[in-house]
């Protein structure tokens, strides 16, 4: 309500986050679980003096190194520009609270970036118990990295006290803050696997080849044993709206539910029976097949966490389209024409309706909606007849548990009514 | 004017400002460096096209390197003076973001190609052949670029009265704030002093390495002291220009209105120009490492005065639209302590490792690069 609104036709403001975050999502867990994975194997190397070994982990650490600095830490800063383009009012809320914390989070990410080069670079010149003091610490605060931000998204889900205490230590140690953290571990120490998985098929050596690939998978296995334990801690730590809506709340995110589990389930079978057991038939489009579905499971989990903290940005302080739960009065009573601050149609007048109307479209509906693209109005409104539409937007909080109440006066109400009305 | 958050500052203003002042500082200086860097050694590679020269191939050789940790240090950098602009001056940034949103979020697909492309010439620049001049002159180009849409977003951040206007007309996000007068000497101000600090690195390589390698030393030594000092006798002409751009109360304050603004200007420039005393001094000196380093000692502290200026003039030309230093503020002091313990933990966790790199045995990492296949 205090700022522009960004007009993304199409595909809508919350696909270009979605676009960027899974990227990076995908990326940055790989540059927790690898580095843990690069140290680990390094050690494991080192201890049965296998050469061949150390030499597929240093060609290991330079795909790692221009991964995450080249591709991950810019769609790091990319999450930071895309959000505050839409939904810039949630994003000065959490960084007024968690300012200190991301301060924080940025000095681990300084000694993140500055010890995987000197790993890299340190391969012919430091002591091999020097080089793995640095991978130790690269390792360790990629996953304090991982923790601080989990923190703060866990936060936006089940802010709990905080919306009474507005205590910072309340803010982050929340009811999904553990469990979340354990969740983001696995998934780290997976993806660390599957990487590792496709840079080991490219091995010319065939029997280095087949060790790597079946050692590989492993990781992924034990990744696997920690994964459901902790999403389900995940459910049940999570608020029963949340909880409710892939189970049957919501059709959509049901699907979206049923589609994680299942492609990770393929990767399960699939590491298991494809890399460990078929570790000498196990060549780069299988692994090609392996990321990808990395990937999807990465983008619909992802989609899955946000998707369940609808209607809210900032669970129970701000909604989706970046109105505060505490000015939903005065909005009523005053209006969103009136409030919003960059609003084009200062209020509903006889004779401007539609215009209003698709004015309180903008302000209200298209953080999530928009009219003809992703999650289209049109298409839901087809049928509908403007008495209809306006008992809908009337009980809209109760006819879709991912639906806000309507925010505006009952002017705005009915003039957005006759505006959807006559779309088709 | 979009309304300040209902939430409080998690500290006093005045501290997020020093923060944010000391880490654009550095960020600048880096990306500097990266710029500088990438535009000279783009030349260079051109010059060695037409010409091709040892020594010259040399120095492409081993600035590629430098060139993709200076990157990575400037993304780096740049996360918290991002941060810190954001929670103080949110009201002002998060708009002219909003405004320009698309050529804002292009930013990180040009900065993700630029660095891309210094990874090609470090790893594989001899299998790229003639590619690799072309790959240098996009990765050049494509940070210019990118610093110019940052000149646009913090030039566009200090025009309030315009936004709505903009908000009006432009509702996809794809303005760009080309009219204001400050515009490109703005650009060319920070694109000057990139020029003139990557040659400034140059010259301090120079002093470096001829201790062991005189002629290719006293080559690169020359080289940056002409990148260094050209771009500053033009900063001569561009910086005044700049400042004249600036609305007559803003500007005023800069020339003698206000003690301490005008203070920090001058003393900014004044260290400018003593370091360029001194790289023309190192030109003719037989002993050139202590003018030299010196000069660059110069460099660093004008840099920093003149982020202090560009602060202070934000704040003149903001405040009658929000005064930040009003802002209410509640100190998380727990958190706030948190992040200077874990500041000096983490500076010194690099010193540390930087030690190590340093003891390790030279030479080793100087060979020739491989690929990983």
């Amino acid at each position: 309500m205090n700022y522009p609104i960004w007009d993304v036709p199409l595909i809508s403001g919350g696909i270009v986050i979605a676009a960027v975050a899974i990227v990076h999502v995908f990326i940055s867990h790989f540059a927790v679980g690898g580095g843990i994975y690069l140290v680990l194997t390094e050690r494991k190397a080192r201890r049965e003096n296998d050469e061949a070994l150390l030499g597929f982990l240093r060609g290991q650490s330079l795909f790692f190194l221009i991964l995450t600095l080249v591709a991950g830490a810019l769609t790091g800063v990319g999450i930071w520009f895309t959000i505050s383009l839409v939904s810039p009012d949630a994003t000065s809320s959490l960084l007024h609270v968690f300012v200190w914390i991301w301060a924080t989070e940025w000095v681990f990410f300084l000694v993140e970036i500055i010890s995987i080069l000197v790993y890299y670079y340190g391969w012919d010149r430091l002591e091999p118990r020097d080089h793995m003091r640095v991978g130790w610490i690269y390792a360790g605060s990629a996953w304090v990295s991982l923790v601080l931000i989990t923190g703060i998204l866990a936060f936006m889900l089940t802010p709990g006290a905080w919306t009474n205490t507005h205590d910072l230590h309340d803010a982050f140690f929340n009811a999904t803050f553990w469990p979340s953290v354990v969740l983001r571990t696995g998934v780290a120490v997976a993806l660390g696997g599957v990487y590792a998985l496709v840079t080991a098929s490219l091995l010319a050596d065939q029997g280095l080849r087949e060790r790597v690939i079946r050692y590989s998978a492993l990781w992924v296995r034990w990744a696997f044993a920690v994964i459901p334990l902790a999403g389900v801690w995940f459910l049940f730590a999570a608020p029963n709206r949340a909880r409710d809506l892939p189970i049957g709340g919501s059709a959509v995110i049901q699907i979206f539910l049923i589609l994680t589990l299942a492609f990770s389930l393929f990767i399960f079978a699939f590491t298991h029976l494809g890399a460990y057991w078929g570790a000498r038939r196990f060549g780069l489009p299988m692994a090609l097949v392996l990321l990808s579905m990395a990937f999807l499971v990465v983008g619909t989990g992802e989609w899955l966490r946000e998707a369940v903290r609808k209607p809210y940005v900032i669970g129970n302080y701000m909604y989706s389209n970046s109105v505060r739960t505490e000015d939903v009065g005065r909005l009523r009573e005053q209006g969103v024409l009136g409030t919003a601050l960059w609003s084009r149609v200062p209020a509903v007048e006889a004779g401007n309706e539609e215009e209003a109307g698709q004015e309180v479209f903008r302000l209200l509906c298209s953080s999530c909606h928009t009219v003809a693209g992703y999650n289209a109005i049109r298409p839901i409104v087809k049928d509908w007849n403007e008495a209809y539409i306006d008992s809908q937007l009337q009980n809209l909080d109760v006819l879709k548990a991912v639906m806000p109440p309507f925010l505006g006066s009952d002017a705005e109400r009915k003039a957005l009514a006759k505006w959807l009305a006559g779309l088709d | 004017m979009p309304q300040p958050d209902p939430l409080p500052l998690p500290a006093p203003e005045v501290l997020f400002r020093v923060l944010l002042v000391g880490t654009f500082t550095l960020h600048i200086l880096a990306m500097n460096v990266l710029v500088g860097g990438s535009v000279l050694t783009a030349v260079n590679a051109v010059l060695e096209r037409l010409r091709p020269q040892a020594t010259r191939a040399v120095l492409l050789q081993r600035a590629a390197r430098p060139l993709t940790v200076s990157a990575a240090v400037t993304v780096t950098l740049g996360v918290a003076p991002l941060l810190f602009v954001q929670v103080l001056y949110g009201p002002f940034f998060f708009t002219s973001s909003i405004l320009m949103a698309w050529p804002w979020l292009s930013v990180i697909a040009f900065v993700i190609a630029a660095y891309a492309g210094l990874y090609l010439i470090e790893l594989w620049s001899r299998a790229l052949g003639p590619w690799a001049v072309a790959v240098r002159i996009g990765s050049a180009l494509l940070f210019a670029g990118v610093a110019f849409l940052y000149v646009n977003n913090v030039t566009l951040m200090l025009a309030p009265d315009e936004w709505r206007d903009i908000a009006d007309h432009f509702r996809h996000g794809l303005y760009l704030p080309l009219g204001q007068a400050e515009l490109f000497p703005r650009y060319l101000h920070f694109l000057l002093a990139s020029l003139a600090i990557g040659g400034l690195t140059l010259l301090a390589y120079g002093l470096w390495v001829r201790r062991h390698e005189p002629d290719f030393g006293d080559w690169c030594l020359r080289q940056g002291a002409w990148w260094f000092l050209v771009p500053t006798a033009l900063q001569m002409a561009i910086g005044p220009v700049f400042l004249v751009a600036q609305p007559a109360f803003a500007r005023d304050e800069f020339l003698a209105a206000d003690l301490l603004e005008t203070g920090v200007l001058w003393a900014g420039v004044a260290s400018a120009l003593i370091a360029g005393a001194l790289v023309l001094w190192t030109l003719r000196s037989r002993a050139p490492t202590v003018p030299g380093a010196a000069a660059v000692g110069f460099i660093v502290v004008s840099v920093a005065l003149m982020s202090v200026a560009r602060d202070l003039l934000r704040a003149a030309r903001t405040s009658s639209h929000l005064d930040v230093s009003t802002l209410p503020s509640e100190t998380q002091v727990g958190a706030a302590l948190l992040f200077f313990v874990v500041l000096v933990a983490g500076l010194s966790t690099v010193a540390y490792m930087l030690w190590l790199l340093r003891r390790g045995r030279p030479g080793l990492a100087d060979r020739p690069h491989e690929g990983p296949s």
